[in-house]
């Protein structure tokens, strides 16, 4: 009985069961046939057949939508995230799925009543039934379908708004390590310099060009082949062989992740740079040793090369002529793990230096981040009449550059000039190098960085001086024999290369000698370093320099 | 190619709230939604209450 009320679905009458319930169940049926329909859509579309984005069809797509530039790449070949491009394929292929069986369904019947067999029409209210029954089923079927990019959709827009804010903070965070510790990626080979290498898969060994989080992946990248690889240069570094992006030479474990300094080394022929090199490799170990730091070399090469060269030096042997053929390329690391620092010096004939506007050869310098200048105090002329002339024995024995300082100097500052390095940003080590042969001579040399630029100018070098500190955000003059000298002793070899890695954020250790040098070098940061006029002395110190801002200008 | 892990996860995730919704969907029409339940469940205290009531 009904309740007072409540208006009865079904009367007690017989006759409203022989339309209802059949009515219901047909409903009911054409319900059931068409989640049937979406059921059978989406197991096809998501399990039996997929359209599956694999890596190389999502990165042919990107790059049809935005084409790589000169010095980019493609992107890389690794599986995006599933609401970046896969949610849209397995909609479109549910999509598909579901037409098609709403195309079978209605494919006889449509046949049947509107085309070969209108006859059925006679038998009305069949067709008609029929044709209903299988609208509800194909409604309900749009409806699943409908449901279903609703559920997608959504849950795309939250999964990207999630992963894109990820995403956004580990980059930030990543670019504000960089900028901070200073990584970069220095091929030796190439001499490329990138903000990161790619990093090579170890199963297929695809190159990823791009390992930042982003659609990609934000902690793990699962490359092509499946294997997953770390996202972040600081930490895939370590995960994964370090490559140069140009010329995909292998780099040392930790490229990219940890921080890079490159101080080329230049001058003219017999100068005494490689010398320089290594005596100031000695003495950096020396200072590194004292402070608890390891010093190694993360290739063979570079090994070999120092072996060879600290064995030169400490048995106070002749260094040989370096070869035009050859760049000398040395790095070694500082330290040890992920707070490491790479260190890289670059030395070549210099014969190359005549003709430095040569893009290919001296490309090491455009990236240098400090310049060490070696000047032959013997290649100056009234350094050689001081001695004796030409034919002096000291002056043979130095065996001095033949050319002008200056005009080596010169020609590397327009090569920096013509190809676009800002050297007004940079720092330049000035050394004056063979002291210990000056000194056996009897000449009375100075020590701090201005004593030494005074110097230079009494000699009439003064202009070498003055477009150093025109052309240089900070010059330091050093004096220094290429010979096995302990740290912070005077001529030690490893002063310049101390103050530059120091300036560039080293944790090397300043020598208590670098410290009062640098008290008395003036201001850090300063364009011109040292007040315009070098304190006047006695001697050959006494004469004060122009300002050399001045001359500049006129 | 094989199907990576996080793919068949996330179509598993849509799929079964998909699922979820039609059947919540299907069984509320079928009257068994959670409003009807709740009907039925609560129409024997209902009409205990309504008999005290006018029984006075």
């Amino acid at each position: 009985m009904a309740e007072q009320g409540r208006r009865a679905v079904v009367s007690n009458y017989p006759q409203d069961y022989h339309y209802t319930y059949p009515v219901a169940i047909a409903l009911g049926c054409a319900a059931a046939l068409g989640l049937a329909l979406f059921t059978v859509a989406l197991v096809r579309a998501l399990v039996v057949d997929p359209d599956l984005i694999e890596p190389a069809a999502d990165q042919a797509e990107q790059e049809a939508a935005r084409p790589a530039g000169p010095g980019e790449f493609a992107p890389d070949l690794a599986w995006p995230f599933y609401p970046f491009r896969q949610s849209r394929a397995d909609l479109g292929q549910a999509r598909r799925n579901v037409a098609e069986n709403n195309a079978a369904i209605w494919r006889r019947p449509a046949r049947w009543f509107f085309h070969d067999a209108v006859g059925w029409w006679i038998l009305f209210p069949i067709p008609a039934v029929i044709i209903c029954f299988l609208t509800l089923a194909s409604l309900v079927s749009w409806f699943c379908y409908l449901v279903y990019t609703l559920v997608t959709s959504i849950c795309s827009a939250a999964s990207l708004l999630l992963l894109v804010l990820a995403g956004t903070l580990l980059r930030a965070a990543e670019r504000r390590r960089r900028s901070r510790v200073r990584t970069e990626a220095a091929c030796m080979r190439c001499f490329y310099v990138s903000p990161w290498p790619a990093y090579q898969c170890p199963t297929c060994l695809h190159l990823h060009h791009d390992v930042r989080p982003g659609r990609l992946g934000l902690i793990l990248r699962r490359c092509e082949c499946g294997t997953h690889l770390l996202t972040r240069a600081s930490r895939a570094a370590w995960q994964v062989t370090p490559v140069c992006k140009r010329c995909q030479a292998p780099m040392a474990p930790g490229a990219g992740a940890v921080r890079d300094i490159r101080i080329p080394v230049f001058g003219d022929i017999s100068a005494g740079k490689t010398r320089f090199l290594y005596a100031s490799l000695s003495s950096l170990m020396g200072s590194a040793e004292r402070a608890g730091l390891a010093v190694t070399f993360p290739d063979d090469a570079s090994r070999d090369q120092a072996e060879f060269g600290l064995g030169v030096i400490k048995a106070d042997r002749e260094t040989a002529k370096t070869s035009t053929n050859v760049q000398v390329a040395l790095t070694s690391r500082l330290g040890g793990g992920r707070k490491s620092e790479l260190v890289h010096l670059f030395d070549a004939a210099g014969e190359h230096f005549r003709s430095a506007r040569r893009p290919d050869v001296l490309r090491f310098l455009d990236d240098g981040q400090g310049l060490v200048y070696i000047l032959d105090p013997f290649s100056v002329e009234t350094v050689r009449r001081q001695l004796g002339g030409a034919d002096a024995p000291v002056v043979q024995a130095a065996r001095a550059a033949a050319g002008d300082p200056q005009l080596t100097y010169d020609e590397v500052a327009s090569r920096l000039r013509d190809t676009g390095v800002p050297a007004s940003r940079g720092r330049l080590a000035v050394v004056v190098s063979k002291a210990d042969l000056l000194r056996s001579a009897g000449l009375d040399l100075p020590a701090g960085s201005d004593e030494i630029a005074q110097w230079l100018w009494d000699l009439g070098v003064h202009n070498l001086v003055m477009a150093a500190r025109r052309d240089f955000a900070e010059v330091r003059f050093f004096m220094v024999a290429s010979q096995a000298i302990p740290p912070g002793d005077p001529g030690d070899p490893g002063a310049p290369l101390r103050w530059l890695l120091r300036v560039h954020g080293s944790q090397l250790p300043a020598e208590p000698a670098d410290t009062a040098a640098r008290s008395d070098a003036g201001r850090p940061g300063d364009r011109t370093g040292p007040p315009p006029r070098f304190r006047s002395g006695s001697g050959r110190h006494a004469r004060p320099v122009p300002d050399e801002r001045a001359e500049a200008r006129s | 190619m094989r199907t990576p892990p996080h793919v068949v996860a996330y179509r598993s995730v849509t799929a079964a709230i998909t699922v979820l919704i039609l059947l919540s969907a299907g069984l509320g029409l079928a009257g068994y939604g959670p409003l009807a339940t709740l009907h039925r469940a609560a129409h024997p205290v209902s009409h205990a209450l309504h008999l005290d009531r006018i029984s006075g």
